[in-house]
């Protein structure tokens, strides 16, 4: 009754207070970026000498790839809604499977590396009908997952650290370079490409999006959402395994447990580049540029003599800050309908 | 009018009284200056129609609402403070039980019956065995078995119902064995939709009991013949108005219809009229239909047909939209859809999207439409692969697209980029009509396509209903709004308890004759076919 007569129609936000929001949200879009060239900037004075050189730039860019490839694995689930807490079991895994097979039993680089691709897909597999048939949250099933997977690597490498993987493998990710920088920059670059075509250009992105935001709807509107969460599980397997690759061929060799201390960083970036770019959904633009953001940071305060606990300190604090944000731009927004 | 009876001549001071108590919500006055009394011993009916104010008036008095200053509610000539506590409540001996009956699924019946007294009498050591006898036995008088260690969230309906009346009532007496005697009240809010027809008898020799004891009951129903069978004084509400308190025995069936809508039925139920789509094939063929409610339902809707489905909350009619679209899961059943076939048991959203069936479900904004995501990314969803040209989005024609339905649909503003969540509910349910008929359903489902929209949106959107029949689709509209379902609908049916209890064809849809139809508990169906 009455309730149809009390509302009237709202007065576009854009033509009372428009060019105000508008550039609050341009800036808003390219602030990770201006806060990444001060941070340089910031830097490069303070350490002209060994902070602002061609080698410490290309040391960034590359040694921080299997980062932005283990980052951009986790966006992937998020983007659908779920979270994934095994990426850096897999990543590890993957790392020790080359470490093992190729390192140890000499085996052919290429076939170690699809082997560890394949258990990337049976990771993410197995994670996914977990969630699905059994209805369980994945936070829950991908948090036991990733404790399994650090377990297994315990088990299959005994606690050693394997080295002599194969120059092949080492060579096309580190030891060529291009302009400078290890080839490894831009394997980050192309898988980059990927998920920003893939999110952006393809109609199962848009199915993706639906499904993280709006999964009622997205059921309503026809959408196998079941379907589409397995994708992004598997899809997370898929890369978190290649940055495992390319963790191995950084070094040369492959440890039972350093690489588990990736998954923090890991979503601090996430949801860091989640508030640039497009602000308010992981995207794979903003997923890079915070990547080298954060790495940026820890790379300067360790050349200024810091010890290494400002990179614990400098990620748990970049992911508190970083969901701090995303929440005031959420409450920000909710202001500006009413 | 029926001449109102006082509380006086029942007895001596009511046990509980309600003076002038009204409540508004933004600017509409759910409630306005309602009073009543309720005598001891008596068990008094409380009827109206969905928005008359009845569960605004149960839930100030369960301390739920804060109504307005001047509102005062007295028990035992005692004025309470508002909102009523928790704390009064107990000590009154107030027990309530709720349309949604508010037990705890995943608890079990034990911890479910004693939560008041968990909650107020605490205790460091709680045995399990202890809190199952005690549950057993506080169960065992009312009849029906009941496991204390089941988890309700597992039991039926009718056993849920059932457990929330026993906790009600065992409170009741717990109530009288500690406090000086002084009356107790139960309010039962539609308890009987759930109950099968034992468990209803079974209640109401359970509310005699209680109103031999002294106690008073309150009973809201939407069935009439319920009310009419076990209370001895009804109180009307109509528009948050009190209409009248009057004595059972004084009124009949029809005179309490009148009351309750407003306005005396029209008796020509059964006039027929032939239409322009009587003669249509039907299209849409549903048979054998049950669902959470509905039972065995069977009807068919022709090309460029509008079929409204009514009735009162509870009755069944909400879930027909939803059990057709497979987003609720049906038990039995069956689609024929065209030269289709479908089981219904089996019928999941995205086949029915596939097979072009569409469905505006009431919730908008959290199963209607994306509020955090664009307008032109909710409008362009269900045909986003028309715009995948060799593996890439063509996101300029979207974008142009969708410019161009917002100037069709008058959706404002006529920025498609804009948040969905910041656009007026009319303009939402523009983008979600416009989003449906974007890919030319042939079954378009609609429920309370224009609930809480603006006027001039919801006779766009009505317009809209009827051009897309006018091509030729078939349009089912399940709504509890009986004038909008008048001006929509070729043909309506009515249910009441899951079941199709009218058909009201062509001329005889009005407001009224919707309204009072789900007052009906025996079917009166008429046949429209074969004029």
């Amino acid at each position: 009754m009455s309730d149809t007569l009390t509302e009237t129609p709202k007065p576009t936000p854009r033509s009372t207070r428009g060019n105000g929001r508008q550039a609050r949200s341009q800036f808003e879009r390219v602030s990770l970026i201006l806060a990444w060239i001060v941070v340089i900037a910031i830097f490069s004075f303070v350490r002209p000498d060994t902070f602002f050189t061609v080698g410490n730039m290309a040391t960034i860019l590359g040694s921080d790839a299997v980062l932005v490839i283990l980052t951009l694995g986790l966006i992937l689930p998020l983007r659908a809604g779920d979270y994934d807490l095994s990426i850096a079991g897999t990543l590890t895994l993957s790392a020790m499977l080359v470490g093992i097979m190729n390192g140890e039993h000499h085996i052919n680089i290429w076939l170690v590396v699809l082997a560890a691709l394949a258990v990337g897909v049976v990771v993410g597999l197995f994670n996914g009908l977990f969630v699905l048939i059994f209805g369980i949250n994945p936070f829950i099933v991908t948090l036991g997952m990733g404790t399994f997977l650090a377990g297994i690597v315990l088990l299959i490498s005994n606690d050693q650290t394997f080295a002599g993987i194969s120059p092949g493998l080492v060579n096309v990710v580190v030891g060529d370079r291009f302009l400078g920088i290890p080839l490894e920059f831009y394997y980050g670059l192309i898988a980059c490409i990927l998920v920003w075509y893939l999110f952006d250009l393809t109609t199962f992105g848009r199915k993706m999006l639906f499904v993280g935001t709006a999964r009622d709807v997205a059921r309503l509107s026809g959408i196998k959402v079941g379907r589409t969460r397995l994708v992004a599980l598997v899809g997370a397997g898929v890369l978190a395994a290649l940055a495992g690759i390319l963790y191995a061929g950084t070094s040369g060799s492959a440890d039972p447990t350093s690489g588990t201390a990736q998954l923090l960083p890991a979503y601090a970036a996430a949801f860091l580049g989640a508030t640039a770019i497009v602000p308010g959904r992981f995207n794979a633009w903003g997923t890079i540029i915070a990547v080298y953001f954060l790495a940026t940071g820890v790379n300067g305060l360790a050349i200024l003599g810091l010890g290494s606990w400002v990179q614990d300190v400098f990620y748990g604090g970049a992911l508190i800050v970083a969901v701090a944000l995303s929440q005031l731009a959420r409450r920000r927004q909710e202001q500006e309908i009413t | 009018m029926m001449s109102a009876a006082s509380a006086e001549a029942l007895g001596q001071e009511p046990v509980l009284s309600v003076r002038n108590v009204s409540k508004e919500f933004g600017a509409t006055r759910a409630l306005d200056g309602v009073s009543f009394d309720l005598a001891a011993g008596e068990v008094h009916g409380l009827v109206g129609e969905n928005g008359s104010g009845k569960s605004t008036l149960i839930k100030t008095l369960s301390g739920l609402h804060l109504p307005e200053p001047g509102s005062v509610i007295e028990v035992a000539g005692e004025q309470v403070p508002l909102p009523i506590s928790a704390a009064s409540l107990q000590r009154l001996g107030l027990r309530f039980v709720h349309q949604d009956l508010m037990l705890a699924p995943t608890l079990t019946v034990a911890e479910n019956l004693f939560v008041n007294e968990l909650s107020t009498e605490p205790s460091w050591l709680l045995r399990d065995s202890q809190l199952r006898r005690r549950a057993e036995a506080m169960l065992a008088p009312y009849g029906r078995e009941l496991d204390p260690a089941a988890k309700v969230g597992t039991l039926a309906a009718a056993d849920q119902a059932h457990l929330a009346i026993v906790r009600a009532v065992s409170g009741l007496r717990r109530h009288h064995a500690l406090a000086r005697a002084a009356p107790g009240v139960l309010v039962l809010d539609e308890v009987t939709a759930f109950l099968p027809s034992a468990g209803r008898a079974q209640l109401f020799e359970l509310i005699h009991e209680i109103a031999a004891q002294g106690d008073s009951v309150v009973f809201v129903s939407h069935y009439l013949d319920e009310v009419l069978e076990i209370t001895s004084r009804i109180t009307v509400l109509r528009d948050g108005k009190l209409v009248s308190t009057v004595d059972t025995a004084d009124v009949a069936g029809d005179d309490l219809v009148e009351m309750i809508i407003g306005r005396r039925i029209g008796t020509d139920l059964t006039d027929t009229h032939t239409d322009d789509v009587d003669g249509r094939p039907p299209v849409v063929t549903v048979s054998d239909l049950s669902g959470p409610v509905v039972r065995g339902l069977g009807f068919s809707i022709r090309e460029g047909e509008v079929l409204g489905v009514a009735g009162l909350i509870g009755s069944g009619f909400e879930e027909i939209p939803a059990l057709l679209f497979g987003a609720q899961q049906a038990t039995t059943g069956r689609l024929q859809l065209g030269e289709q076939e479908f089981e219904m048991t089996s019928m999941t959203p995205s086949a029915a999207t596939g097979r072009g069936i569409a469905f505006v479900p009431e919730d908008r904004a959290g199963a209607g439409a994306a509020g955090a995501l664009t307008v032109e990314e909710n409008l362009s969803l269900q045909v986003i692969s028309r715009y995948q040209r060799r593996g890439l989005l063509h996101r300029s024609r979207l974008h142009h697209d969708a410019a161009a339905l917002l100037d069709d649909y008058d959706i404002r503003p006529r920025d498609p980029g804009t948040k969905m969540a910041n656009l007026s509910g009319g303009n939402q349910q523009k983008v979600i009509m416009a989003k449906w008929l974007a890919t030319n359903p042939s079954l378009l489902l609609l429920h309370e396509p224009t609930h809480g929209v603006d006027v001039g949106s919801r006779e766009q959107i009505l317009l809209r209903i009827r051009k897309a029949a006018h091509d030729g689709m078939a349009v089912l509209c399940a709504s509890s709004d009986t004038e909008q379902l008048s001006e929509l609908c070729d043909r309506v049916l009515v249910l009441a308890r899951g079941r199709v209890v009218a058909e009201l064809p062509g001329h005889s849809l009005t407001k009224e004759a919707i309204a009072g139809a789900g007052y009906l508990t025996t079917p009166i169906k008429q046949m429209t076919e074969g004029s």
